[in-house]
Parts: C-alpha cells; sequence; structure tokens
C-alpha cells in the first residue's frame, strides 16, 4: 500500500477502528516508513490533546433549580385553570382527554406523513432516521400531553397513566 | 430497521432504561435518581459542543423537562444514554440555529464571565507561567473543536468525550456507522492540522 493510501486509514487504526487486515496492513507499512509513523504519532497526540479540554460541573443547585423550572413550566397559574377546578375528573375530563387522545394521534400520523415527505429532499449525511422519527413521535404525544399539566389538582403522572389505559384499552 | 432487535433486547437490562420506566409508572425517585446519574454527564455534552457554559446549563435543563414530559410516551426501543444523547443533540441543534437566525453569536457574547469555566476548586495552584500554557492549550482544543462542521463536531464529541461505539454515535447522528467513519477522519484531520504546533513542542 502506499503512504497516500494509509493516511487515508490512519485516523481509524489510532481509533482501533480498523478491521484485522487492514490494522495488520498499516502496523506494516508504519514498521517500514519513518514518515507515516510520525503522521500517526501526530494524529494521536492531537487527538489526545483533546483530553485537556475544561469539564464543568453543575451549579450545586441544580436538583432545586429543575424542579423550580418544572413547577413555573406547567401552566398552573394560567386563568383558565381556575375554570376546571371543582370538575369531576371522572365525568368530564375523561372523555374531554380521549378526544385529545385521539388529536394526538392524528397529529402523529400528520407529522410522520411530513417527515416522510421532508426525508426525501434531504442529502446530508444527518437525516431522520428510525430513532428519530420515534423520539418526535414521543416528543410531539409529550408536547400535546402539556396541556394536561393544566390540571394541577392531579398529579400529572397519574393523567399519563389514565392515558395510557385509554390508549391500550 | 435493523438494529432494533438487539437494541430492544438489551434495553431491559439498562438500569437507566428501568428508571425510566419506574418513572412512567409514577415513582418520582426514579426520575431524580436519572437526573443525578445524567445531569453532570449531559451538561458537559452541551457544553462541549455549545461552548457557552450558562447555555449550556440552560439546555441542559431543557433537556431534562423533555425527558420528564417524555416519560408518558417511553418505550425502550434504545439504550437510554443514545435516547437521551439524541434529545440534547436536537435541542442544542435548534438552540445553535434559533441563535444563527437571530444573529446573536455565541462569539458575541464569549467574554462574559460565564462563558468561561472556573478552574476546578481541587486544582493545586501551579506557577502563573505553567497555568497560562495549560489555559492558551485549552483555548486552542476549544478553537479547533469550535471550527469543525456541526456534525463533525458532534462525532468527536461522541467518540472522544463520551466513548460511545460507532454505532451509538451514528443511532443518535440519524446516520450509517460507514458515514460516522468518514465523518471522524475528516474531523481527525482538521485536528491534526489545527493542533500540531501544540503537539510538536
Ligand atoms: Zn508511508
Amino acid at each position: 500500500m502506499k503512504c497516500k493510501d494509509i493516511r487515508t486509514l490512519l485516523s481509524l487504526y489510532i481509533d482501533d477502528a480498523l478491521d484485522e487486515i487492514g490494522r495488520e496492513r498499516v502496523a506494516a507499512h508504519l514498521g517500514d516508513c519513518a514518515d507515516c509513523r510520525r503522521e500517526a504519532e501526530i494524529l494521536s497526540k492531537t487527538w489526545a490533546m483533546l483530553g485537556e479540554l475544561d469539564e464543568i460541573e453543575p451549579s450545586p443547585s441544580y436538583l432545586s433549580r429543575f424542579y423550580a423550572r418544572l413547577a413555573e413550566r406547567r401552566p398552573g397559574d394560567a386563568p383558565w385553570v381556575e375554570a376546571f377546578r371543582g370538575f369531576s375528573f371522572r365525568r368530564y375530563l375523561l372523555p374531554a382527554l380521549a378526544a385529545a387522545c385521539l388529536v394526538v394521534v392524528i397529529g402523529i400520523g400528520v407529522v410522520q406523513v411530513q417527515l416522510k415527505i421532508a426525508d426525501q429532499g434531504r442529502h446530508t449525511a444527518v437525516s431522520w432516521n428510525g430513532l428519530d422519527l420515534e423520539l418526535i413521535e414521543s416528543l410531539e404525544l409529550a408536547e400535546n400531553l402539556e396541556l394536561i399539566h393544566v390540571l394541577e389538582f392531579l398529579p400529572d403522572l397519574e393523567v399519563i397513566q389514565a392515558l395510557d389505559g385509554m390508549e391500550t384499552s | 430497521m435493523t438494529m432494533q432487535t438487539p437494541l430492544r433486547r438489551n434495553a431491559a437490562f439498562d438500569p437507566d432504561v428501568r428508571l425510566m420506566l419506574a418513572f412512567k409508572r409514577g415513582e418520582k425517585a426514579a426520575f431524580e435518581e436519572l437526573l443525578r446519574r445524567h445531569f453532570r454527564r449531559v451538561l458537559n455534552f452541551v457544553y462541549r459542543f455549545v461552548g457557552r457554559r450558562d447555555i449550556a446549563e440552560e439546555l441542559t435543563h431543557e433537556i431534562f423537562l423533555k425527558v420528564y414530559r417524555s416519560a408518558a410516551g417511553y418505550e425502550p426501543r434504545a439504550a437510554f444514554r443514545t435516547w437521551l444523547l439524541t434529545i440534547a443533540k436536537h435541542l442544542a441543534l435548534n438552540e445553535l440555529r434559533r441563535r444563527a437566525h437571530d444573529g446573536s453569536s455565541l462569539e458575541a457574547m464569549e467574554s462574559t464571565p460565564a462563558g468561561r469555566a472556573p478552574a476546578a476548586p481541587s486544582d493545586p495552584s501551579p506557577p502563573a507561567e505553567e497555568q497560562l500554557i495549560r489555559r492558551e492549550r485549552i483555548a486552542a482544543v476549544r478553537a479547533a473543536i469550535d471550527a469543525l462542521p456541526e456534525n463533525q463536531r458532534l462525532a468527536v464529541i461522541l467518540r472522544r468525550y463520551e466513548e460511545l461505539s460507532y454505532g451509538e454515535i451514528a443511532a443518535i447522528l440519524g446516520t450509517s456507522e460507514k458515514a460516522v467513519k468518514s465523518l471522524l477522519h475528516r474531523a481527525k484531520e482538521h485536528l491534526r492540522r489545527e493542533l500540531t504546533p501544540w503537539v510538536e513542542k
């Protein structure tokens, strides 16, 4: 193999990401070629140098700050929340939640179709794959569930469980 | 999706997946455990990507709010960290694009004190000159990483600092392992060009 070919493999070689054959070929070449050996050394040193970057610590109050944000984001102080207080959950809200679920399900369908269309036009290395699609679905679902967080008098997870139950039943 | 079957099977053994499922069932303590286990790591992932401590903190809170709200629809389809870092990537990219769009560039505020991480308190204070060189080297690494295109930067951070496999990086970036190798190859060439003067000294 020529030096030029070896050079393109060096970054994978120093990361131990070549298969056995590739690894042996590069190693054999490096045994004979001082220039490529030097190049391999610089590549691994610059890669190692990245380890000098500083690490940061979360601020000491990060947990309480998180919960403060969570409470603040739940739009429990919106004026129309008051209108919901005193309603019976089972009599009035379950049908409403069921309807909301339907909207969410339809919404996901629309998003999927849109993403498929968007996907066809994409040429970049980073495109939507299955994981992203699934993630987006669950995020979309979660966004819609935020509406439900308005029901401050219920622990949010009970609502979520109720929704899960309805979806499966 | 050929990779999903093993992921689905492995997910059951992922302690973080178990915590997430426990939280989905209503155990609030499980979420707090996830926060404790992952907040610092996500914070550093975002910090390395965006380069600003204050923005990284903000974004990390947003990422975990997203995780919190996603509990309802959560299904263990991937290892938890892959899922978590995919959310982190999405929000960090959105934030960068929003800022680029608003014209509020990251560099414009770079000199604010909050933008620089304080030295770790446990550091024994080295002689001034040594400290200066150390800071210059860190700044050089920072600049070299910042100059990478987004995809390459993400690949480098996920490989060098998160120590993820090519497969995991591919899943997070939504691309193939081959594309990840190519991204990393180009990134390493760039880093070599930028940082060679520092390693030859
Ligand atoms: Zn050679």
